[in-house]
């Protein structure tokens, strides 16, 4: 009996363990709480029903982690597609912000303005800052390169900061909606519409 | 040698909280900020604006009912057999047969012909064999607990430890020439499965003796069968036989 009860506890803890850090994940990639529910529900399902093909079990938080972005991934091809910023297009010069500014702002622009940024970015940024994962895990949950990896976190985090920029300028609102970083003024190609 | 640029570059992906600092591949770059005053003040900054992020970030709460629906939606909702597992079972009745014809070739000590002739009209008639669960769960818990009420008798786990972290497909008692018989499926990854047949109350000639592993490897099926305590038990499955043995 010891040993059953230690399976039940099992999945509890891990849905305790990494509900939250999961939602937060979907909620930056799905950009609506109603989808961040369904993904994050999906992947527990998932969890219980396949989880134990895992053999290592000390990979479940990135077998969550992966499990949720495929489902995403999945969803998101019946959709239409966001608007996809070319890597060569952003520049990754980091603008100049103080932590003072950022503390400014509270956790829910902060989120907006991270999911204001191309799903290029926003997943390994919205990972690193969830600091569950080292860059090589993240590497492994978005099946990239960890060099892939670094790059985006360099221009996500650059990306991140011009919005924040720009909200220390007065003018966030408008230009956050646009999902457009071009539209801040210091696009290669000029243009800040899709 | 690394320089300032590079070096930021990989400072990047270097979380704020700091649990980076044992990894190898920061290491050169860390050395620098301790060496290089400009690099330092950089990433002291960087960090304490990657820190404000992650905690605004982390603020962020899931709606309040989630939690509780995860873990419900768990209890309710068994995740639905895939069109492989009806196979499966097929194969778990036919698994079975053969063990129960195993258990008869022990206890009779018939010839190895014998076993074989009788394995290869089982899977004649296999096609034509019946299937299905008598309960349902992915817990050994949920199992043990069915049979205890259900089953023929209180099913031991000392002799099963290895297998009761398992997760299960379902469990069946069935009846075989007037012997009860507990069929538990377990679980494993790659789609693979082992089940446990369980023979209660054996009569056996000599109950006092205990019967040590035997173990038969044919058509890529490893079975092998032990008794303990005057119940035989018999674990099959279409793995290697070394696989197997880690659940004795």
């Amino acid at each position: 009996m010891s040993a059953a009860v230690k399976t039940e506890k099992t999945f509890e803890e891990i849905v305790k363990e990494f509900y939250e850090a999961l939602y937060r994940f979907a909620y930056s990639l799905a950009r609506n709480g109603d989808d961040a529910c369904d993904l994050t529900q999906q992947t527990f399902f998932l969890w219980a029903s396949k989880g134990h093909q895992l053999r290592d079990k000390s990979k479940v938080k990135s077998w969550l982690f992966t499990t949720l972005y495929r489902e995403f991934l999945g969803s998101r091809r019946k959709q239409t597609r966001f608007p996809h910023i070319e890597v060569e297009q952003v520049e990754h010069v980091l603008p100049n912000i103080t932590p003072n500014v950022v503390n400014e702002l509270d956790s829910d622009t902060v989120v907006h303005m991270l999911q204001s940024i191309d799903e290029t970015y926003r997943a390994p940024l919205t990972l690193f800052y969830l600091q569950q994962h080292s860059y090589l895990e993240i590497a492994e949950i978005l099946n990239i390169p960890i060099g892939t990896v670094m790059s985006r976190l360099s221009r996500g985090k650059a990306l991140l900061r011009k919005f924040i920029n720009a909200g220390q300028q007065g003018d966030s609102k408008k230009k956050i909606v646009r999902f457009n970083p071009e539209a801040l003024g210091d696009s290669k190609s000029g243009n800040g519409t899709r | 040698m690394m320089t300032i640029e590079e070096a930021k570059f990989i400072l990047q992906a270097y979380r704020p909280d700091g649990q980076d600092a044992s990894l190898p591949e920061f290491r050169e770059a860390l050395q620098l900020v301790d060496q290089n005053l400009e690099l330092k003040t950089w990433f002291e900054q960087e960090r304490a604006i990657d820190h404000v992020l992650a905690e605004k970030l982390s603020a962020e709460r899931p709606p309040e009912d989630l939690l509780s629906s995860i873990l419900v939606a768990n209890k309710v909702v068994q995740p639905a057999p895939t069109a492989w597992t009806g196979s499966l079972i097929k194969w778990a009745v036919a698994v079975f047969l053969v063990g129960a014809i195993l258990f008869t070739a022990i206890q009779n000590n018939r010839s190895a012909d014998d076993l074989a002739y009788f394995r290869s009209e089982i899977m004649a008639h296999l096609n034509v064999i019946g299937h299905s669960f008598d309960h349902e769960s992915n817990r050994f818990s949920d199992l043990k607990a069915w049979l205890d009420t259900n089953g023929v008798a209180p099913l031991q786990t000392e002799p099963i430890r290895r297998l009761t972290d398992l997760p299960t497909y379902g469990c069946k008692v069935m009846d075989w020439n007037g012997q009860k018989v507990t069929l538990i499926c377990f679980r494993l990854a790659d789609f693979r499965s082992v089940h446990l047949f369980v023979f209660h109350d054996m009569k056996m000639a000599h109950p006092e003796q205990h019967l040590e592993p035997s173990w038969q490897e044919s058509d890529g099926w490893t079975t092998v069968g032990w008794t303990q305590n005057s119940d035989l038990f018999m674990l099959a499955g279409k793995i290697p036989k070394q696989d197997l043995r880690q659940y004795l």
